[in-house]
């Protein structure tokens, strides 16, 4: 009985892992008139650097620092962490480049904004992606 | 406080008035703050760099600034920034100004179109120099970045990106003007401030990837007095029946100069970085000016939160102001008949207090530790070493001028930005 329930916790928790992998996996998403992106300009994007792709005109859309899908956006697709990526925002802001993406403070919110903003790129965690949202990049 | 200058508080509110006004109509705005609360000690009585002393001094790094970026459509931004900082009219004074103040146009990625008052990318760290925050240094160096007298010009600036892959090549053309205010200080008379009419333009190419940015710029500039004297061309030998001594020769009602910058700032395995700047000066139009050479070294280590650094910078005069300063610093007459040869030799010093000489090298060891992503302290031992003289001390009223000195200076600061 005891090794039966030791196979189970052990089937359950390899069950699990894929689950938490989904969860903690971003996918990017984007306003109905956003075609699909690669990782490059993802990043390029949410840097300020590029702000028209294939000829419409981007409105990237971030979390606040609290939130933790931001934590997971900036290393999954960004390849930084908040420090430096506020860092590199509080640099090209006083030099006369920008401003940092739009702050939401949760996912609703963000879906919100992608849906109804032209333009709007956003994220997700991959557990919170909703039938016939436009999913422009998945890692 | 007083204002640096009526227009630029009006120019303030004013646009301030219309950016309020057009606020709800704009897309998104954004404020922003930024400070250097900054103390600065010297070992010596006479002061270095306008304001640090023996008794020490806030005034030297101390800065308070906002700034207000509006987005009026995808296209069309502005931006607002003002800070409260030292005056550049005088060194009592503290005043508010308008650092920024334009509007900028991006049609797509690979233009920006600004015009407005910006401060030309002259260095390395020309645009954020306020903002303590942005950089790892207590001071950026000053043998660097002291080479204009101002870098905020009111003009036009085109900015075209190329993305190259995983890096970016941008060229920045821009010309305009400014009004700028020149600190002179002399033994014999003090300290005052003429007013120039300052018209600059240049362009800048600047190499962008991740671990890279490198940086070259051309600047020239022309600049004439507003309302003040003239300046002198060059000196004269004249007899008197003391002997022989300098006098100004000629006067130019223009001065025009060429600046070349190249700058590299390279991440390195091991959260290592070096950076380097260098300066060339070329005065023209008169031998009496600033005529420089100079630069910097830097190499930095990130550990965490502390970011330790070690910089050695270098300013030299070259060319015909050093050799007029060598030799109106040498001449006098023997001290004969008080009251006229005290007078001749008077004229001397100021003669060659007047031309910004500069024969200086530093070294600088500090460490930057991030509070927060939005904050940091600093703190720098800065040691100068001053051979045959720098317009940057304030030499004693009575007595020679600071020679082959050694200047130490601590230096702390809180710096933010939100």
């Amino acid at each position: 009985m005891t090794r039966l329930k030791f196979t189970l916790a052990g089937l359950l928790l390899l069950a699990c892992v894929p689950l938490c992998h989904a969860a903690d996996r971003i996918v990017v998403i984007g306003h109905a008139n956003v075609r699909k992106i690669d990782l490059t300009t993802v990043q390029r994007i949410f840097m300020g650097k590029t702000i028209e792709v294939d000829g419409v005109r981007v409105r990237p859309a971030n979390g606040t620092p609290n939130l933790v899908a931001r934590q997971r956006f900036l290393s999954q697709y960004l390849q930084t962490d908040e420090d430096q990526y506020v860092a590199y925002w509080t640099v090209r802001r006083y030099v006369g480049k920008g401003t940092p993406p739009h702050e939401v403070k949760q996912t609703a919110e963000m879906i919100e904004f992608v849906s109804k903003t032209p333009g709007a790129i956003g994220y997700v965690d991959e557990a919170d992606v909703l039938p016939g949202m436009n999913v422009v990049l998945r890692k | 406080m007083k204002s640096n200058d009526r227009s630029l508080p009006n120019a303030m509110a004013a646009a301030l008035m219309v950016f309020a006004s057009t606020a709800a109509q704009a897309q998104d705005f954004s404020y922003s703050a930024f400070g250097t609360i900054g103390a600065a000690i010297s070992n010596q009585d006479y002061r270095y760099q306008r304001f640090i002393d023996s008794d020490g001094s806030l005034m030297r790094d101390t800065v308070l600034g906002a700034q207000l970026d509006v987005q009026f459509t995808p296209e069309l931004s502005a931006t607002v920034q003002g800070k409260l900082a030292p005056s550049a009219r005088n060194d009592q004074d503290w005043d508010l100004t308008a650092s920024w103040a334009f509007a900028s146009w991006r049609p797509n990625n690979d233009w920006l179109l600004r015009a407005g008052k910006l401060r030309i990318p002259l260095y390395l760290s020309s645009e954020n120099l306020d903002v303590g925050q942005s950089y790892e240094f207590a001071r950026l160096p000053t043998e660097m970045y002291s080479i204009a007298p101002t870098t905020d010009v009111t003009g036009l600036y085109i900015t075209r990106n190329w993305a190259l892959g995983n890096s970016d090549l941008s060229l920045d053309a821009y010309s305009g003007q400014a009004k700028v205010w020149v600190r002179l200080n002399t033994r014999d008379t003090g300290t005052s401030f003429n007013k120039y009419d300052t018209r600059v333009s240049g362009s800048v190419l600047t190499w962008r990837a991740e671990d890279t940015m490198l940086r070259f710029s051309a600047h020239h500039a022309v600049t004439r007095p507003d309302g003040g004297p003239l300046n002198p061309v060059s000196t004269q030998s004249i007899t008197t029946p003391f002997g022989p001594v300098y006098d100004a020769s000629g006067t130019t009602p223009k001065i025009r100069n060429d600046i070349i910058t190249v700058g590299i700032d390279q991440k390195l395995p091991g959260n290592w970085r070096i950076m380097f700047e260098a300066e060339r000066n070329i005065q023209h139009d008169t031998d009496l000016g600033a005529n420089t050479a100079g630069g910097y070294i830097a190499i930095l280590k990130s550990m965490d939160k502390w970011t330790p650094y070690v910089s050695a910078s270098v300013l030299k005069t070259v060319g015909a102001p050093a050799r007029a300063h060598e030799a109106l610093s040498q001449s006098s007459v023997p001290d004969l008949v008080p009251g006229v040869t005290d007078v001749i030799n008077a004229s001397q010093r100021r003669f060659a207090d007047s031309i910004p000489f500069y024969d200086q090298h530093s070294l600088a060891i500090g460490t930057s530790y991030a509070l927060t992503p939005h904050s940091k302290l600093k703190a720098e031992w800065l040691h100068t070493w001053v051979r045959k003289g720098s317009a940057m001390i304030d030499s004693p009223s009575a007595g020679p001028a600071v020679a082959d000195k050694g200047i130490d200076v601590l230096s702390i600061s809180y710096n933010f930005a939100y």
